[in-house]
């Protein structure tokens, strides 16, 4: 028995099989998981491991296991988008830790939270007087949510009535050196006008370019190897 | 649209492929284990091994074993991917004790051991 090639084309198996799974289950990061899909996570985790390196069993089982935690991590994912209420009970509810600036210290005890949590979890939310707090929520992904009080919170354009143009997402046209052609069509330009604009800049060879960007309103931001970065 | 409809079926054929395959490899000791050239037939060699063993014909037995030896080393390459590492060094250690039985010219251990492989044999993947 060859250990070591089995362990590889376990492991292959293994790892391809937690990228589809994890694919199929959805895109939320890691800071949106609920405590419950975190702890699936590594559940599932933890049987892709087993499967790649217990050789003392077969792989079959863990992989059955491995897909029943994957459905089943899918049918709660539907049950909890199509019942919020259900979604209540397996994922729990946010706590409002600081209501109307009042710290709720009755619940800060219900979930085992300390000042010191709630002062540091304010610190991430770059709220470093608590007296500033109109409410403080804590999600069920256990990220706080802080709403400042009206008085402090930061002026918008809006609030000062001030018109703002639209803004969207730039377009690669340059990567690694190489036009994205694909890129350059979208948005209905071509090489001659790319060109001209890296002559302007002083740019004879595209080889030099690491990065070309162009936003909605039309500037180029371009980044070069050699590390001169234009701001237009 | 109908261009995006075309490639989201071909990437789930491509991952249903790709899964189809996996569980292939994980469950295809048992029509691996089948011999696939008579060099391979570990069954064969087994019961020629058995009739031999109970006629105590011990100068054909080594011979046979040899055979049979060839044979399981050949299989294990090919079921090593779908069977429990145990029930191969099970495997293993039956072959070897028979060899001793066979050594000795032990009839009643040798026989033990042939139906201790054979149970193995028969078990691999169940």
């Amino acid at each position: 028995m060859n250990e070591g090639l089995v362990v590889v084309v376990r492991g292959i198996i293994g790892f391809i099989s937690l990228l589809i799974f994890t694919r199929f289950l959805g895109k939320q990061q890691i800071s949106q998981l609920s405590l419950f899909e975190y702890v699936l996570g590594i559940t599932i985790g933890s049987m892709a491991s087993t499967l790649t390196t217990d050789l003392s069993s077969a792989a079959w089982p863990h992989w059955v296991g491995l897909v029943v935690w994957a459905f089943m991590v899918y049918l709660f994912q539907v049950i909890t988008n199509r019942f919020p209420r259900a979604s209540t009970y397996i994922n729990g509810r946010p706590q409002v830790l600081i209501a109307n600036g009042k710290i709720m210290e009755e619940t800060l005890k219900k979930i085992r939270y300390s000042l010191y949590d709630l002062l540091e979890q304010l610190r991430g939310n770059n709220v470093f007087d608590i007296g500033k707090v109109e409410f403080a929520v804590l999600e069920t992904n256990g990220k706080l949510t802080v709403l400042l009080k009206s008085q402090e919170q930061p002026l918008t354009p809006k609030v000062m009535k001030i018109q703002t143009e639209y803004e969207g997402l730039s377009t690669q046209l340059i990567y690694n050196g190489i036009i994205l052609n694909h890129n350059l069509v979208k948005v209905n330009l071509d090489h001659r006008w790319l060109e001209q604009q890296l002559l302007n800049k002083g740019i004879r060879s595209i080889t030099e370019v690491y990065t070309a960007m162009l936003n909605s309103a039309g500037d180029l931001y371009i980044d070069l190897y050699a590390d001169h970065a234009y701001d237009k | 649209m109908n261009q995006m409809a075309v490639r989201k079926g071909l990437m789930i054929t491509i991952v249903c492929i790709i899964l189809g395959i996996f569980v292939f490899i994980m469950n295809s000791g048992n029509l691996l284990k089948q011999s696939f050239s008579d060099r391979d037939d570990f069954e064969k060699y087994l019961n020629a091994l058995d009739t031999a063993v109970e006629n105590e014909q011990w100068n054909r037995t080594m011979d046979i074993y040899d055979d049979l030896y060839d044979a399981w080393y050949q299989v294990e390459e090919r079921i090593q991917f779908s069977i429990e590492r145990d029930d191969i060094v099970s495997i293993r250690h039956s072959m070897d004790r028979l060899k001793g039985c066979i050594r000795v010219k032990s009839l009643d251990d040798a026989i033990i051991n042939i139906e201790e492989i054979k149970s193995f044999w028969k078990h691999l993947e169940k």
